[in-house]
């Protein structure tokens, strides 16, 4: 993945960087340049462009690159099983859900997303050092907690979706 | 010489196909079609003799002929039975969708459908699919290409709405087949407005493109970043548009009407009229700010009245559905209203003025639509079409719309690809076996938001064979999404542990067989024998123009090589040529053309004689052939 776009196997990503070699692969390899030429070249972009595609997903998101620097490591990110039975993580994630639920205004809802947010980057932080330390059992739970983070932000948007819009809610229907 | 050797690196090329036709942009739209192409910067839309640029995607199906535009639409005021407007709305549905919004949709829907297959229209007689009819829409637009570039089209970048499903995107392509045109590229809708909005304004940034057209809604949010158009998030409704404004308003009318004349039930046809007397109060409501509109049914007419604030409180509850559809879109791009810099009005029902408030509103700026919202989308697929033939330094990222998934235990869907991926992508995902020495296993594909496999789009079956006996959860089941930059899925199922593999290019639950495609292909290569005739017709002609032509200034020059006989002869069969070519077998005019040419024939070989004669004056022997062809060249012109 890291070799993909040329970046270095290191937690740490340079976002612009990062940015940058994504575009500069998809603009020479995507398939639309590649339209009117031999199959064997249009093979070629398509599995290429692809892969780019998933380098940049995995890079790009904090969790899923920790996942992956983890199997690298041959110490495979925890599973969910693992987190039922780490009481600190569970705990946390139930007072934030009960947070969440209590909520009822914009603001409200606000202030919840903006806690989620900070206490992510905190742990991203940490992740970087535990990383940076190579010591990958503390990288493994970082991890594991910044999965539950963010897809308590995910929940918490959603909701503030539906806040703002009313009854109208099921965007996606 | 020997040419200098060329090296490129891949995908550097800057011309790829210096000789290959440039090729159109077509926007294929609910209401209303265009074609447009981009040579040198700018596209242009392709108008015909009139200055008209949009031609309404409305079909009238006659006795002897089919019938595409504007002249479709008056059809439909004495014949709507005969009309089919917004098929769009149909692409790749089945019957049972259809049956779901029935009531909606001014057609009369073939009763007896097999199950599970597409959904056909009764027309004028005649049993249609949608496919088919928006073939009929495409051949009419390509031949105003045609007929403005003065040359044949072949090949064009075609828009989709973004949230388009699978099955609508094959049937898309299958319309372009079968109207004889190639598909490049489907490009998405918002995707092509961004894309000519980003080249004409320089537009860098955060930018949301609102596209509300007469049957559907979509809401793109893209990154425009040194001419990369990177979609972040894409969404919309497929049920959603002006035409569900205009719905809203003739129930309205209707509504009055009954109250006032008592009248129950109304035809087909009949509704199709009310619908047309609610389009054009909403479209004049855009400026005015009150009127009254008549509808005139088995004679009797009735006046209805409606002002802006009556007619805002009508359409509010399908605008506020647009609105919410946006903030989701906006939240899975992770980003609020305020992070967008701009946003670009596409389609004509922008021009609602509540639409036009409630956007402003929500994004907090004045929204853009200086380039007209009718044809913004045209435009692009243009400049697409463009990149695509002859190489750009812009590139489009898009994303897939809807997630797409498996069923798995208990009618549950499970996401691989999840909505909003960038394409092109390929995801693989591990499934097992539930029963002890299970040798079959059904894949089902299905497309959507929801949980519940019954409330997705299905999208295909199909049985991987020949799975070894094992215990049940022994056998490894990969199965890879890939989904190309068509936004096409193909699917393919592999037991990991002994290679029993098996593949399949969606064929959409609700798409055409291949024995239906290939019928349809066969009913339009009838149609392309008639176009065929009519184009060798012309080319007989111009054949015979070119060899009257010749004669005659052969003769102006050279008579002296002719006896007074010789000459009458030749000038016979110049006549008859002139008066056959008048005419429409081109059988006989080739054969007139024969025959004049036999009559010169002695003609040319004394001219070219002379030719050879007064050139091997003074001529090197080496220098002999090069002359002698020439000459005869010369002499046959
Ligand atoms: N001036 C107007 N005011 C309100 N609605 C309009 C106006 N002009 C066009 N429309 C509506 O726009 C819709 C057609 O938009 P268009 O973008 O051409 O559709 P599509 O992309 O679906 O073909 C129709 O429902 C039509 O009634
Ligand atoms: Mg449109």
């Amino acid at each position: 993945m890291f070799a993909i776009l040329g970046m270095p196997v290191q937690f740490e990503v340079d976002a612009a960087e990062l940015e940058r070699r994504y575009f500069a692969e998809q603009r020479r390899f995507h398939p639309d340049r590649f339209t009117g030429k031999p199959e064997r070249e249009r093979q070629f972009s398509m599995q290429h462009s692809t892969n780019v595609n998933e380098a940049y997903r995995v890079l790009g998101d904090p969790v899923r690159r920790a996942e992956h620097l983890l199997l690298l490591a041959g110490q495979p990110a925890r599973t969910v099983e693992e987190t039922v039975r780490d009481p600190v993580i569970l705990m946390r994630a139930l007072e934030m859900r009960e947070a969440l639920a209590e909520a009822q205004s914009r603001a409200e809802i606000d202030g919840v997303l903006k806690a989620a947010k900070g206490e992510a980057l905190a742990c991203t932080a940490e992740l970087t050092k535990a990383f940076a330390n190579a010591d990958l059992q503390c990288a493994r739970t970082l991890t594991l907690q910044l999965t539950y983070l963010q897809k308590f932000i995910e929940e918490a948007r959603e909701r503030r979706t539906r806040v703002v819009g009313g009854q109208s809610a099921g965007a996606h229907s | 010489m020997s040419p200098p050797l060329q090296i490129h690196e891949p995908g550097q090329t800057p011309l790829p196909h210096a000789r290959r036709d440039l090729a159109v942009g077509i926007d294929l739209g609910t209401t209303n079609s265009l074609i447009a192409i981009a040579e040198g910067a700018r596209p242009v839309v392709l108008r015909d003799k009139a200055g008209r640029g949009l031609v309404p995607s409305v079909v009238a199906y006659m006795e002897d002929r089919v019938v595409v535009g504007d002249e479709a639409r008056r059809i439909m005021v004495e014949h709507p039975d005969r009309v089919v407007a917004s098929v769009k709305r149909l692409m790749g549905r089945g019957a049972e969708d259809v049956l779901r919004v029935a009531g909606q949709l001014p057609y009369e829907v073939a009763a007896a459908v097999e199950s599970g297959g597409m959904v056909r229209l009764r027309v004028g007689g005649r049993t249609l699919t949608p496919v088919e009819v928006s073939a009929d829409i495409l051949r009419a637009v390509k031949a105003r290409g045609e007929a403005a570039l003065g040359r044949k089209v072949t090949e064009a970048v075609i828009t989709v709405p973004a949230h388009f499903d699978d099955a609508a995107r094959t049937a898309t392509k299958d319309a372009a087949k079968l109207a004889g045109l190639t598909a490049l590229r489907l490009v998405n809708e918002p995707t092509a407005a961004a894309l000519a909005y980003g080249l004409d304004k320089g537009a860098e940034g955060l930018y949301a493109v609102f596209d509300l057209g007469g049957g559907t809604f979509d809401i793109s949010v893209l990154r425009l970043q040194m001419g990369v158009f990177q979609v972040l998030a894409t969404g919309g409704d497929p049920l959603l548009g002006g035409d569900d404004f205009d719905q809203v308003i003739a129930e309205h009318f209707l509504a009055e009407r009954a109250r006032e004349l008592g009248e129950a039930h109304l035809t087909t046809g009949e509704a199709k009229m009310a619908l047309m007397s609610a389009r054009l109060a909403k479209e004049e409501l855009t400026t005015l700010t009150s009127g009254e509109w008549p509808i005139v049914l088995g004679g009797r007419t009735s006046h209805h009245r409606l002002d802006r604030a009556k007619l805002n409180d009508l359409v509010r509850p399908l605008v506020d559905r647009a609105i919410a559809i946006t903030q989701g879109v906006l939240s899975d791009a992770r980003m609020d209203p305020e992070d967008v810099k701009g946003v670009v009005l596409v389609g004509g029902s922008t021009r609602v003025p509540l639409v036009r408030d409630m956007v402003r509103e929500l994004f907090g700026t004045e929204p853009l639509s200086d380039i007209d919202p009718d044809e913004v989308v045209a435009l692009g697929a243009a400049l697409q079409a463009a990149a695509l033939t002859q190489g750009s330094s812009a590139l489009l990222l898009d994303v897939t719309p809807l997630s797409l998934g498996i069923e798995t235990m208990g009618g549950l869907c499970e996401k691989v690809v999840p909505r909003n991926t960038p394409i092109p992508t390929a995801r693989a995902q591990e499934f097992t076996t539930y029963q002890d020495g299970q040798s079959a296993m059904m894949i089902h594909v299905v497309q959507g938001e929801r949980e519940l496999v019954t409330e997705n789009r299905s999208l295909a079956r199909f049985e991987l064979h020949g799975i070894p006996a094992m215990v049940a959860g022994a056998a490894r089941i990969r199965v890879l999404f890939a989904v190309d930059v068509d936004g096409l899925l193909t699917v393919s199922a592999e037991e990991t542990g002994t290679g029993v593999r098996q593949e399949v290019a969606v064929k959409p639950t609700y798409g055409l067989s291949g024995d239906e495609m290939a019928g349809m292909l066969r009913a339009s290569m009838e149609h392309a024998r008639e176009d065929m005739e009519a184009r060798l017709l012309a080319e007989a002609r111009v054949d015979a123009d070119r060899i009257l032509i010749a004669v005659d200034a052969a003769l102006r020059i050279d008579a002296a090589l002719l006896s007074r006989t010789e000459r009458t002869a030749i000038e016979n069969q110049m006549q008859a040529l002139r008066a056959t070519a008048q005419g429409h077998d081109r059988h006989r005019i080739a054969d007139a053309v024969e025959a004049l040419n036999g009559a010169t024939e002695e003609f040319a070989g004394r001219r070219m004689d002379r030719e050879i004669r007064s050139a091997l004056r003074g001529v090197a022997v080496s220098a002999l052939e090069d002359r002698v062809g020439a000459g005869a060249a010369e002499a046959k012109k």
